[in-house]
């Protein structure tokens, strides 16, 4: 493995481990780039809240301290909100900083950065993917909370695109991201009940969908019971979601939370992955549940760095850390850390 | 929706099939000269588009509201034909409306709830839409009765916002559950914009007439629903029905009449679809020549069908129906011997027996499918004798007096008198309606499987025969590999058999699993290598000893690793004529022979790429990594300063990448939620692995160290086999990490017994506190549980599509475990030109009365009798694709394959395809013969030949039953590598390609399945033109596909 005086950056369209992985190779291109070694850019979602759970907003990067098994890590890009993510360079030269404020959960989303809308880069806008439990638990709440979500597609503001899956006993893809929310919405009002719950089956499918994507991603999961079908084991998800960068919200009906240790995997994944679990008793908590986690998407905060080297090819804890002592007293909900998954093998025919 | 019967899941099915409101695909009927494959006989008329077509004899129905809504509430596919759709309301009112305890109390079940819920809406719609049937609205206000039918309401009135919320949930559910489109309904009101939408009634084919239904004379036409869904009895004889031929029907109608038949609706629901009337007799198996004793049998002639029919439907509750249906299913060979001499009453006897039971028809489910077994795989040696292998002998010891078994009881207290193989096999008769676990019957299809495929002069001993059957219990799922390959000898199978009678002695459970872990997997890695023909024929038994030797030898776990070692090296050996095996080496072995083509290499190159990313997927620790730390450990016990030991502990730190993902429960959370799971041994002992105090270790204990390595090794040997036969698209092997590692080989932690020589099974799923799905048992059958375990995680295309399990994981299986590395491109156009041409014969035989009659008489040999019916109407008709829609590529190509061998250089005048292929086979008779294209692109069948060999059956499609669900269905019908071999030539791909094309399309196929009910092999032909049409327009478009989440990959 040799690295040579001259790099170029090549940004795969389908990020592995749920970061931006670039390639560093030869610069020559008279010959097919010989792979040396992989640089694997991590994402945070970050949402910090004070402790009535509003909203901590305008900090700034170096209001943030990030550590990977212990070793601090310079943040390279941030963003908060909708804004679109910028270098830490960008960010000094037209550094003005605003005084710090606090938004309550229900409110508007924090001022927009200074990216136009229309300039967006393929960053900025979030990928939300919501998944829904048709399965046989739902059959009686089933239309409500269709509403619901219906609800949350339509009050879904901003360039961020939406897919709507169901899932039952498979996955069903009933609308591919999209900015259309009418699209969406005809993909709530398509799907229909029945069969086994094979919940997370369908979270590992929809988390290889999301980790194809660069950017924001969240998956919002809607399950009415415990999962009785999957293959996939609930700790291969949750480090999966954990590797690709996304964050799981989970809403869930008070029959879920009658089965303790699905109660525990929806709170756990959606914890270690810098997510939130709600448990709705009726389907007026069903909304709010969706309203705040609206609101959580539009205050989120995106850090980016790139790994210090790190021989540990194991799980990798992540800390994120307020930086100021004022600032102690703030709630911080990020990924716990991430388990690097095997670069892709290359051989020699598929160069 | 993936269903299995073998676990008879009885599925609350609240909804159905299909996209809501999908856009049906119309069909023009090309000229009959112009049937150009494949995709002439692909493209499905919807029902809706058919049902414009009355013929002036046929009695018609009109049911309220859009077909697509109908079918959705009787979960019946959207692909149906407008005839098969109240025959599938039938089937789906018995199956579903029913179901459980309210079958008995007349109580009707969720399912049928849902549907009247929703024919009363439909009837509410449809007086909405008034006579020009459409719904409309142009404002807020007319909205409301609309809303109101719907069970919805506008959320804040008529004004800003006027999204909608549920208003009635019953109402409001049937909408959703029907596909209303509710949608568009919410998008005109938040636009303001208007709306319309279409809401005719259907009118369909009706069997018999609205009286013989209803009981009444003027009967409306929702009372025919009503009454198939009020009486599940009459809905099973209407679905019953639909299964037999029109002049079956007739006959049963005008000798019973709907009301006699109704008693004899299980008989005729499982058993009356090979019944067949025709030229006022009936056709029984083995024609005029049986009559005589099919009468006798019978008791009445079947010049007399309604005689005949009714005394063979009504004799011994459906005994001699089922034995009578289990006949006409069989090869000709077969019934040919059963219907000679006095065959056919001495077998019904032993069949029948002193039973009085109504076991042919008791069950929901058609019973167990051991007769049709063993008719259909009975193998008839040179003197037309049954196939007793290993001699009588070996079968009278087989028939132990001590059995569970009453029948089999009996039985033995015969075989002293046995002289002739048939006596044997009236006992096995006798066996086939008595459920024996691991019985003679079994051991009898097992063994013939086995010994069929040798020469004459190499037939199994007694001694062998005597073992296999010693050894059955627990070692049967591993037989298949000497039913795969006739090459290994007798004494190949003795010293398997003895090496895990040793294997099972080891004390030590750890060491004994990991024994039996690099046993299996080399066994493995051997059979691959053979069956891709990288081991001679002639070096199969030799070669397979050698590899197994070593193992005698390993008593403690570093003697094991060396054992895995030596065997590898001989398998190596044999396969590459070395015993070097570095890791890169043995993935290629595996990828395939080598290639002389850019093209092979590049598939090649591609298919080893993808084996090594499992491998690391799986965190398997490289062979070389593991050879290197045993060839240091081994050279410390000599000279600890000879190895470099820094070096080593970064390698051995590999071993530490093993771990998996961090628990999510404590232990006391997983025994409340996985009561009675405990930790699987191997892996907790790899987790606690210190690369550090290995090494130490091995500075002290030198060569016993390696013993460390073992796990490590099995694991990967293992990832290797799992590797090879990863399902299309498979998300399993990616994305569970410790899968490879959990397997279960003692199947003790698992299953709690002893079944560890046993093909795998699944354990874990849904089970959400248990450690993760993963696979107990051998690694024999690895490609179909793999298959099976992947299923559920293939997308369907459609909302709900009903997909069998079985039919699934097998359609998974013909495409994963055979490859075309030596496949000629002649025989790839063969195999193409086989099933033109078949289609050229029927496009003819609606121009020629006689080549109809012929065409006919051939495909009779593969299809039922209504089946048969249909495509001779349709033929008479001029309706060639609607013949073909009928006809698999199974069925052409076996067509074509028969009719040259009746009619031979005949095939030549049947259009462009037969006169290349009547060139071809003049050319190279061996090259392109049907024996040798069923070996290059025929299926496995686990089930029904118990072996993974590829091989055309040609037999009748089964039906599904008890235990085997779908699968025999599947592999019966044998058409995917056919079809797929056929797409290849047709679009100028190399054979070489084949070996990605097939598992990429068997995976868009198995997502574009969808089926009404377990027979319906129609949808599998419609799935699989679906997957053919649209693989060929994005290469005609030349637009990029991917591999995952799609289909479909990028081949250009």
């Amino acid at each position: 493995m040799t690295l040579k005086d001259h790099f170029h950056f090549l940004l795969l369209p389908a990020a592995v481990l749920g970061s931006l992985t670039y390639l560093v190779a030869s610069p020559a291109p008279q010959n097919p780039p010989a792979v040396h070694v992989t640089v694997q850019m991590v994402q945070l979602n970050v949402a910090v809240t004070d402790r009535k759970g509003r909203y901590v907003t305008a900090l700034q990067p170096e209001d943030f301290m990030v550590t990977e098994d212990g070793t601090r890590e310079q943040v390279a890009m941030f963003a908060e909100g909708d804004n679109s993510p910028r270098t830490i360079k960008e960010i000094e030269a037209s550094r003005t900083k605003p005084p710090q404020t606090t938004v309550a959960p229900g409110a508007t989303a924090a001022p927009p950065g200074p990216a136009g809308e229309g300039q967006r880069p393929p960053l900025a806008a979030a990928s939300i993917f919501v998944l829904f439990d048709t399965s046989n638990y739902m059959y009686r709440g089933f239309v409500f909370a269709q509403d619901a979500i219906a609800d949350f597609v339509r009050s879904l503001q901003g360039p961020d695109r939406v897919a709507f899956y169901s899932y039952s006993r498979d996955l069903y893809r009933a609308s591919s991201l999209t900015a259309d929310r009418i699209q969406v919405l005809h993909g709530v009002r398509s799907t229909v009940a029945g069969d086994d719950a094979a919940l997370y089956d369908a979270m590992l499918l929809t988390l290889r969908d999301a980790g194809a994507l660069t950017g924001r991603r969240v998956i919002v999961v809607f399950s009415n019971g415990p999962d009785d079908a999957s293959v996939a084991p609930p700790e291969d998800v949750e480090a999966l979601a954990q590797s690709e960068g996304v964050s799981v919200y989970m809403i869930s009906t008070r029959q879920a939370q009658q089965d303790p240790l699905s109660a525990k995997v929806f709170g756990r994944i959606s914890l270690s992955t810098g997510g939130e679990a709600y448990f709705a008793r009726n389907w007026t908590e069903e909304q709010a549940a969706f309203t705040a986690v609206r609101n959580d998407l539009a205050h989120l905060y995106s850090l980016y760095y790139y790994p210090q080297p790190n021989p540990n090819r194991g799980w990798r804890a992540i800390t994120v850390k307020l930086t100021s002592q004022g600032m102690k007293k703030y709630r911080i909900r990020a990924r716990t850390g991430y388990w690097p998954l095997p670069p892709p093998t290359v051989t020699e025919a598929a160069q | 929706m993936k269903l299995s019967l073998g676990r008879i899941v009885l599925f609350l099915l609240l909804c159905c099939c299909g996209c809501a409101f999908s856009t049906s695909v119309a069909r023009s009927e090309p000229s009959p000269a112009s049937s150009k494959p494949p995709s002439s006989n692909s493209s499905q008329q919807s029902a809706a588009d058919q049902s414009s077509d009355p013929s002036a004899a046929q009695t018609y129905i009109t049911i309220p509201g859009p077909l697509r809504s109908f079918l959705r509430m009787a979960a019946i596919s959207q692909e149906v034909r407008p005839e098969e759709v109240l025959p599938l309301f039938g089937h789906f009112v018995e199956t579903y409306g029913y179901e459980g305890p309210a079958r008995d109390s007349g109580k009707q079940a969720e399912a049928l709830i849902l549907f009247r819920r929703y024919f009363a809406q439909a009837q509410n719609l449809a007086a909405l839409a008034g006579s020009d049937g459409t719904i409309r609205f142009s404002s807020c206000e007319q909205a409301k009765p609309l809303l109101n039918v719907l069970g919805y309401r506008l959320v804040k009135g008529c004004g800003s916002n006027q999204a909608i919320h549920v208003d009635n949930p019953e109402r409001a559910f049937v909408t959703v559950d029907s596909g209303f489109p509710l949608a568009d309904v919410e998008a005109a009101l938040l636009e303001d914009k208007p709306f319309s939408t279409p809401y005719h009634s259907v009118r369909l084919p009706l069997i018999y007439t609205e009286r013989d239904w209803t009981g009444r004379k003027n009967a409306e036409d929702a009372s025919v629903i009503d009454s198939l869904a009020d009486n599940p009895e009459l809905a099973r004889l209407y679905w019953a029905l639909s299964q037999m031929d029109e002049p079956t029907r007739g006959v049963l109608k005008e000798s019973l009449g709907v009301k006699r038949m109704l008693p004899l609706a299980p008989v005729l629901d499982f058993y009356g679809s090979t019944l067949a009337v025709q030229h006022g007799r009936v056709a029984v198996p083995g024609g005029v020549q049986a009559e005589a004793v099919w009468a006798k049998l019978v008791g009445a002639d079947p010049d007399r069908p309604a005689a005949f029919l009714t005394h063979l439907l009504q004799k011994d509750s459906g005994g001699l129906a089922e034995y009578y249906d289990a006949i006409a299913r069989a090869p000709e060979p077969q019934v040919a011997y059963l219907t000679s001499g006095d065959h056919l009453r001495r077998f019904y006897e032993a069949f029948h027996g002193h039973d009085r039971s109504d076991d042919a028809v008791h069950s929901s489910f058609r019973p167990d499918a051991r007769l049709l077994l063993l008719v259909t795989r009975l193998s008839l040696d040179g003197n037309n004798e049954p196939l007793v292998p290993g001699g009588l002998g070996v079968w009278k010891q087989a028939f132990v007096p001590r059995s569970h078994s009453k029948t089999q009881r009996e039985w033995a207290q015969t075989t002293d008198r046995w002289t002739t193989p048939e006596q044997a096999l009236e006992g096995l008769f006798a066996l086939s309606r008595s459920y024996t676990e691991n019985g003679p019957l079994e051991m009898y299809l097992s063994l013939t499987e086995i010994d069929r495929k040798r020469p004459p002069n190499q037939r199994m001993s007694a001694a062998t025969g005597k073992l296999l059957i010693t050894h059955f219990a627990e070692l049967h799922d591993q037989y298949e590999i000497f039913s795969e390959f006739a090459g290994l000898d007798d004494a190949s199978i003795a010293k398997f058999i003895a090496m895990t009678q040793k294997i099972d002695r080891i004390r030590d459970p750890l060491l004994r699993e990991d024994t039996m872990g690099i046993f299996e997997a080399n066994i493995g890695l051997w059979q691959i290598v053979a069956r891709q023909g990288q081991i001679g024929a002639a070096d199969l038994s030799d070669s397979w000893q050698r590899m197994i030797t070593p193992f005698g030898q390993a008593s403690a776990s570093a003697q094991l690793f060396d054992a895995a070692r030596a065997s590898l090296a001989e398998l190596m050996s044999a396969a590459t004529g070395t015993a070097q095996f570095p890791q890169e080496r043995i993935i290629d072995l595996l990828a395939g022979p080598d290639q002389t083509t850019a093209d092979g290499q590049e598939v090649r190159g591609r298919i080893a790429a993808e084996i090594a990313q499992v491998l690391a997927d799986q965190r398997l620790v490289s062979l070389d990594t593991l050879f290197k730390l045993g060839d240091d450990f081994n050279k410390m016990a000599q000279d600890p300063k000879a190895v470099d030991l820094t070096r080593d502990l970064a390698v051995a730190s590999r071993l530490q990448e093993a771990r998996g993902p961090r628990p999510m429960f404590t232990n006391a959370e997983r025994a409340e939620g996985a009561p009675g799971e405990k930790p699987n041994q191997h892996v907790l002992r790899e987790m606690k692995t210190d690369p550090t105090k290995l090494l130490s270790n091995a500075e002290q204990s030198g060569k016993d160290a390696c013993g460390a390595l073992t796990p490590y090794l099995r694991d990967t040997l293992v990832g290797l086999n799992y590797a090879y036969y990863e399902p299309p698209g498979s998300q399993i092997l990616h994305n569970i990490p410790l899968l490879v590692r959990s397997h279960d080989f003692l199947a003790l932690e698992s299953s709690g017994k002893d079944q560890a020589w046993l093909a795998p099974r699944l354990f874990g799923v849904g089970m959400t506190a248990a450690s993760g799905t993963h696979l107990w048992g051998s690694l024999a059958g690895l490609p179909f549980t793999l298959a099976e375990m992947q299923q559920d995680l293939i997308v369907p295309k459609n909302v709900q599509s009903l997909i069998w399990q079985g039919v699934t994981a097998d359609i998974l299986t013909g495409s994963t475990v055979p490859r075309w590395w030596s496949t000629s491109p002649e025989a790839l156009h063969a195999v193409a030109l086989y099933q033109e041409t078949g289609e050229e014969l029927i496009a003819g035989a609606t121009k020629d009365a006689d080549l109809r009659a012929a065409v006919l008489q051939v495909l009779s040999n593969q299809l039922l009798p209504a089946t048969i019916d249909s495509i001779s109407d349709a033929l008479r008709q001029g309706h060639t694709n609607a013949a073909l829609d009928l006809v698999s590529p199974a069925a052409s190509f076996h067509l074509t394959a028969k009719f040259q061998r009746q009619f031979p250089g005949r095939i030549a005048a049947a259009g462009p395809g037969g006169s290349e292929l009547e060139t071809l086979i003049q050319r190279d008779p061996d090259q392109v013969s049907p024996e040798r294209l069923s070996a290059e692109f025929g299926v496995p069948h686990p089930f029904l030949e118990q072996s993974y060999r590829e091989d055309l059956l040609d037999v009748k499609l089964f039906p599904s039953v008890m235990d085997y669900a779908s699968e025999l269905l599947a592999e019966s019908w044998e058409s995917t590598n056919l079809y797929w071999a056929r797409l290849a030539d047709e679009m100028g791909y190399s054979p070489a390609r084949l070996n990605e094309l097939a598992p990429m399309l068997a995976r868009s196929m198995v997502a574009a399945i969808s089926s009404s009910d377990f027979d319906d092999w129609p949808a599998l032909n419609r799935a699989l033109h679906e997957t053919g049409r649209e693989f060929q327009a994005r290469r005609a478009s030349g637009s990029e596909v991917h591999a995952d989440p799609e289909p479909l990959s990028p081949i250009n």
